[in-house]
């Protein structure tokens, strides 16, 4: 276990708008994040900042660089998918291969190619004429051919297809990630990602609200499903968050023991997508 | 470390040649083709010499605008001589001059008479006379004299085809002005030069272009994201596209350039033997091949110093840009112009852009060598205070590259 990122203090501003304030992050290597955030939490400037392409005040070393002074070197063991569209439309695919192969010292092009073989991707086509989805696995062919230490995607699965979606984390998650690599997303669909999850962390206001491994999540919040009169009694317990669901009630509680809960109905762990809806919008 | 940061520029070069192949390569490419076909047409299809014959004749006498050219055409009719002197120039009351016939009959110690027949031109000729016989005077109003000379003629003159003569020899359009070379065997060079400047005011608007673009499209295409997910600095990436604008786009004009002037050398040599004369002796000894490849390239190194801070303002003003890198870089230079102007009278300023973007003026063409180095009393100081500016420039791009690349 190594740290990846160690951070303390993160400020970025602009103008008035705090959009990092004061972020504490220490991320150890082997390890899926997920960062969740409402739109203008600040999440998409956070991961700029942690890859130095934005200035920002505090301390930050990722693998043990300063990203803003070395960013060149850091990116040979960090690889970037910010979205769909950010691959250059005018160049073809045997191109874009060839600027990688010619500048990153550890891209394996041949891998490349035969993760394309297996997508309806040709090599002579300009990006400029593939789909979404087909731009989205070539991005993620050459970033899975790449032998980085950690990989950030910013909501890399926006306006795919829900196939696209599906199959875009299958292959990020069975071909590339080996449990020595490390994997931050920012998503906004956070139900699709969660069974690959190994942390969630919240952004709020540019805050990071919470910062924990899904197996903590569960001793830490605990979800009842109350009915009936039941949901009286557990509406008095400190919950987090509360939402209707047929004939009563679903609480989620953080921090309160088990035995407080009992009798009130159904427990079970909080789906992160819940559990951040009690966080921010409760 | 060396191997490993060569193919890696190497790679960043390929990226700027491809995004730019239309401008960098395929332009000048169609160019030449479209040069090349005109002159082969004007070669192939046209019966009569017209045009093309002209301009490379005149190119062989060097002609200077203003001045006077002279070609002289002899042959023989029965037992008269007959010569035809053309006289032209860009003079349109000389053109428009009749002609003048002068028989001469001379009787030599021995009581032979000869006739000679003298035939003054004036403007271009309209159709060239082929040597052998030249045609009578045309012109109605044409005026005629008849000499009778006795005297004992003994110069023979012999003339077995059309020469030309030409009073003065100029480098016509050559920038370093070193008009004083006679007839030196460069002559075609000169008329070759202008395919070559045609190529090279190309070149500048595609650079222009390029440059301006380059910095500023990937930000608005947001492909900037991608370029810097890869481990690629900064430095690298502006470098690399100076070196583009400044040293392998114009390697690559000048080598279709030279490609092309070889087409028409050979196209030349064609059209001159259709003119029933000998391509060697009026194309190629006329042409110096030395100076041919040298010279662009001598006079582009020269140029790329000279231009090296413009290229550098233009990258810093498409780095800078949040709409159009065009209006960036223009604006601040008219606003310096005109508060140095207002405020001190004086045009420091703008001596100083002149020194370094290529323009002809009067007395030279400043900042774009044609035909190699030249250098004058300031330019070794302008050189060197260009080039820091330049590096200013550049230190500058990479700044804005790294911290103020979002476009919003």
């Amino acid at each position: 276990m190594q740290t990846i990122i160690e951070a303390q203090g993160l400020r970025r501003s602009f103008g008035d708008l705090h959009a990092v304030d004061g972020v504490d992050l220490h991320i150890a290597s082997g390890s899926v994040i997920g960062l969740i955030g409402p739109n203008g939490a600040g999440k998409t400037t956070l991961l700029r900042a942690l890859l130095g392409l934005t200035r920002c005040e505090g301390e930050l070393s990722v693998l043990g660089y300063q990203p803003e002074d070395e960013r060149a070197r850091m990116m040979e063991e960090v690889c970037f998918i910010a979205d769909t569209a950010v691959l250059p439309r005018w160049m073809r695919v045997h191109e874009l291969l060839d600027y990688a192969q010619g500048t990153h010292p550890r891209f394996n092009r041949d891998q490349a190619e035969a993760f394309l073989a297996t997508t309806d991707v040709d090599l002579d086509r300009r990006v400029g004429k593939l789909s979404k989805g087909m731009t989205v696995q070539l991005h993620l062919a050459i970033v899975m051919a790449i032998d980085a230490r950690l990989l950030i995607l910013d909501e890399p699965t926006l306006g795919l297809d829900i196939l696209f979606r599906k199959r875009f984390y299958e292959q990020l998650i069975n071909d590339y990630f080996d449990g020595e690599r490390t994997i931050l997303v920012s998503t906004h669909q956070v139900e699709e990602i969660q069974h690959i999850l190994t942390h969630v962390m919240f952004m709020h206001h540019g805050k990071m609200i919470l910062h924990e491994s899904l197996m903590d999540l569960e001793e830490r919040f605990c979800e009842v499903h109350a009915l009936g009169d039941a949901a009286l009694r557990a509406e008095e317990l400190p919950y987090i968050g509360k939402r209707n669901i047929l004939g009563g009630k679903a609480f989620i509680y953080e921090g309160v023991a088990p035995a407080e809960l009992a009798g009130l109905g159904e427990r079970r762990a909080p789906s992160v997508s819940d559990l951040f809806v009690a966080k921010v919008g409760g | 470390m060396a191997t490993a940061q060569s193919p890696r520029f190497f790679a960043l070069l390929q990226r700027e040649f491809r995004e730019y192949r239309n401008s960098l390569f395929w332009t000048p490419v169609i160019t030449a083709i479209v040069l090349g076909v005109l002159m082969l047409l004007s070669v192939v299809v046209a019966n009569r010499i017209a045009v093309v014959g002209d301009t490379i004749l005149d190119a062989l006498m060097s002609e200077e605008r203003g001045s006077l050219s002279v070609s002289f055409s002899v042959g023989e009719d029965g037992d008269e001589e007959i010569t035809v002197m053309h006289v032209s120039g860009v003079d349109e009351d000389l053109n428009a001059l009749d002609d003048i016939a002068v028989d001469i009959t001379s009787v030599d110690a021995t009581g032979n008479e000869e006739h000679k027949r003298t035939i003054v031109r004036f403007g271009d000729p309209q159709v060239p006379e082929a040597p052998g016989v030249p045609d009578a005077p045309t012109s109605p109003r044409a005026l005629s004299y008849e000499l009778v000379v006795e005297d004992n003629a003994e110069e023979n003159w012999n003339f077995s085809r059309e020469w030309t003569f030409n009073p003065e020899s100029a480098n016509g359009g050559d920038t370093d002005g070193d008009a004083s070379e006679n007839m030196d065997g460069s002559e075609l060079n000169v008329m070759l030069s202008v395919v070559h400047a045609i190529l090279l005011m190309l070149l500048l608007i595609t650079s222009v272009n390029y440059l301006l673009s380059s910095l500023y499209d990937d930000r608005k295409d947001r492909s900037i994201l991608f370029w810097r997910s890869m481990p690629v600095g900064e430095w690298e990436v502006v470098l690399s596209k100076f070196a583009m604008a400044l040293i392998l786009a114009p390697m690559i004009y000048i080598a279709i350039s030279l490609l092309l002037q070889l087409a028409y050398v050979l196209l030349m040599m064609l059209l001159v033997w259709r003119m029933d004369q000998d391509p060697m002796a009026v194309v190629l000894q006329n042409i110096d091949f030395v100076a041919l490849m040298v010279d662009p390239i001598n006079g582009w190194l020269m140029t790329a110093l000279l231009i090296a801070p413009t290229y550098a303002w233009l990258l810093l003003a498409s780095a800078l840009a949040r709409r159009s890198p065009l209006l960036m870089a223009v604006t601040p230079l008219i606003v310096l112009l005109l508060a140095e102007g207002i405020f001190f009278g004086t045009e420091r300023i703008g001596d100083a852009v002149q020194n370094h973007v290529p323009h002809i003026s009067e007395t030279s063409a400043v900042g774009f060598y044609l035909f190699g180095p030249q250098w004058s009393a300031d330019s070794v100081g302008t050189m060197v205070g260009g080039l820091i500016f330049a590096a200013l420039a550049l230190t500058a791009t990479v700044w804005l590259r790294r911290h103020r690349w979002e476009i919003d």
